[in-house]
């Protein structure tokens, strides 16, 4: 069987998954759960902050490395943008936004590939320098109200679309095109299976490891801005479980941590089924605890079942191959 | 185009770094003659901690002490307490004359206390009390429950005695939302016609408050008002609120009376929060630890008392 029908079959029995959750759920909790208002809100308000999240969560584990830093780099660069946002200065503020998470990410990208420090350190470490610096620069001072235009960015619609899930949307093609219709994001695969003979094979392995974590810096400047929006506020200590969320939706998705498979398209299942467990927990008032739980069971599910699809796959290439041979002879 | 990126980058960080060189370092005065006070306090970054720190500070001065404010680095509510016994060891090592202890968990800082014990430095217990009262000289604080209590009562008045609420906890194992929910459902009792239809954690966070009550409001689009554990859930919650079209039909209430949440309190998007007076807490523990040192008799409890803040006190409570 090619990879990429092994790959196909992989992707279309995640969503499988997320069909019978939200089965699940339609079927207990019909009335609350299953209304266009509640769906809606989910796929369109809640999760556009997610995916975007696990976007880059996703592309630094393609690449066989890991993001740490990206919540606390959205954190800073959410904050430090904030005021001008506030007084109405929107092209200073996304310059602002913009250039903190650049920044940022490319001292992760040359932390990662030229000094080649490895990845889950590297960005640990910009993870607290980024937080310490919202931190410090905040001093307890929450920066709160912003003007309604700003707040149209997620409170908007265009032709009944919310923004933000067009923005998702956007960033959702522009990064599938990118990841696996040019030379340049075939190569990020190729860093993830193996980065030296990517390297002797003449892919420009630093320069796509920069540009990866300087794709993180701008979703997670992106995703602060966002979150300005949505929550009329500033406030450093939104960070929570973002990160662990994301590596959990990349890896419920079907981005395994060896690197080198899995599409953005993943990711989107992966965090739909987070977010879609969290709201039906919710709808029927489960402990945050026992959410935590499911949330780790699945993950463990999913690799669990990554296992078993790749055994039974061998199995059935290796009985196609003795059956040829037998014929043969 | 490689050194353009590297310009872009320094440039980045020198712009990060200058933003924050509005914060002067704390002095440190060591003078031999001053008494070194040892302030362990949950965390450095929410305002009410800050405000503890800048209390405490404050009365040092005053008084003639030396006092020294250690947080944990661990800033996520509940966590934190690792780092508090190994700040506590510190304080032993560095032999301070008296610790002023806000432990982020009233049980698991017990062992940390009995070495301050064996050691013979004294302990003045601020505003989450050790679940050991052999552990401390002396409590200093307002009570949690109280908070809640108020806070709640003041909610259920508004809400006209009947309806349906929700109550948005804290972290899961934080002494304070876990006394707040206490004092909050203690109120609730005394109105019978009042139904919690939903008891969920946010975390005290913004972000996740926000998320638990949009999904909240789908199996209970009927809802009177939220009693959030923070101002910072609260604050989530009117955004959640709003979002659904329901500004100004839901009662919510917060804790802290934060700056923001007080302006959306003058919006009247929050309908109640309350004011624990982290300064004055942060204040009358050094003040306390002060006449500990100079032998003077104390009392079991300092109380501070807690405001409660709505749209008749709210440019007025902080005088």
């Amino acid at each position: 069987m090619s990879i990429k029908k092994q790959n196909l079959i992989d992707l279309l029995s995640r969503i499988a998954i997320l069909i019978v959750i939200v089965a699940v759920l339609a079927i207990i909790k019909t009335e609350s759960f299953w209304t266009k208002d509640n769906i809606t809100q989910v796929v369109f308000h809640q999760a556009p902050y997610i995916i975007l999240m696990a976007f880059g969560m996703s592309l630094a584990i393609i690449s066989k490395g890991i993001d740490i830093s990206m919540a606390s780099i959205m954190v800073l660069s959410s904050y430090l943008s904030a005021t001008f946002f506030q007084q109405g200065n929107y092209i200073l503020g996304t310059l602002v936004a913009v250039g903190v998470g650049v920044g940022f990410g490319m001292a992760n990208g040359i932390l990662v590939s030229k000094v080649k420090i490895e990845p889950f350190i590297a960005t640990f470490s910009i993870d607290f320098i980024a937080i310490g610096l919202a931190y410090v620069i905040c001093n307890g001072n929450y920066i709160y109200s912003f003007p309604d235009s700003f707040r149209q960015l997620t409170k908007g619609t265009i032709f009944g679309i919310p923004n933000i899930t067009l923005i998702t949307l956007a960033v959702f093609f522009i990064l599938f095109i990118f990841t696996r219709m040019t030379t340049y994001g075939r190569g990020l695969y190729s860093i993830g299976h193996n980065k030296e003979a990517a390297r002797l094979s003449g892919i420009k392995v630093d320069n796509i490891l920069i540009s990866v974590y300087v794709i993180n810096g701008v979703l997670a400047a992106l995703t602060g801005v966002m979150y300005l929006s949505r929550l009329n506020a500033a406030d450093p200590s939104i960070k929570g479980t973002l990160v662990m969320d994301s590596i959990a939706a990349a890896l419920i998705g079907g981005i395994p941590f060896g690197g080198g498979k899995g599409t953005v398209l993943n990711t989107v299942v992966g965090a739909l089924i987070i977010i879609f467990i969290r709201n039906g927990m919710n709808i029927m008032n489960m402990s945050i605890n026992w959410q935590s739980s499911v949330v780790g069971f699945v993950i463990l599910f999913s690799i669990l079942y990554e296992v078993f699809l790749k055994k039974l796959m061998a199995n059935t290439s290796k009985k196609k191959k003795i059956a040829e041979s037998i014929q043969h002879r | 185009m490689k050194k353009f990126f590297v310009l872009l980058l320094a440039l980045t960080i020198v712009i990060a770094f200058t933003a924050c060189g509005s914060t002067d370092p704390s002095m440190a005065n060591d003078e031999a003659e001053q008494k070194d006070v040892v302030v362990i306090l949950k965390n450095n970054t929410v305002p009410f901690f800050i405000s503890v720190a800048e209390g405490a500070k404050a009365a040092g001065e005053e008084l003639g002490l030396n006092v020294i404010v250690k947080t944990p680095v661990e800033t996520a509510e509940g966590s934190g307490n690792e780092q508090q016994t190994h700040l506590v060891e510190e304080a032993i090592v560095s032999q301070a004359h008296c610790v002023v202890m806000c432990p982020v968990d009233s049980q698991a800082i017990i062992p940390a206390m009995e070495k301050l014990k064996e050691a013979g430095i004294p302990v003045v217990n601020l505003n989450t009390r050790i679940a050991d009262a052999g552990m401390f000289e002396t409590f200093v604080g307002l009570e949690n429950f109280n908070q809640g209590y108020d806070t709640a009562k003041a909610l259920l008045e508004g809400m006209g005695g009947k309806g349906k609420m929700f109550i948005i906890e804290g972290s899961t194992g934080a002494q304070t939302s876990i006394d707040r929910v206490k004092g909050a459902l203690a109120a609730i009792e005394e109105y019978p016609d009042v139904e919690v239809v939903a008891q969920q954690s946010a975390n005290y966070n913004r972000a996740e408050a926000l998320n638990v009550v949009q999904n909240l409001l789908q199996s209970h689009p009927d809802v009177n008002a939220i009693f959030c554990c923070n101002d910072e859930m609260a604050l989530g919650s009117v955004e959640a609120v709003d979002a659904a079209g329901k500004t100004g039909s839901i009662f919510i209430s917060g804790q802290d009376a934060n700056d923001d949440a007080c302006e959306a309190l003058r919006e009247g998007k929050i309908f109640v929060t309350s004011f624990g007076n982290p300064y004055m807490q942060g204040y009358t523990a050094v003040k306390a630890a002060a006449d500990l040192l100079n032998g003077q008799e104390l009392e079991d409890f300092y109380e501070v008392k807690t405001i409660v803040v709505d749209s008749s006190n709210v440019d007025t409570f902080k005088e």
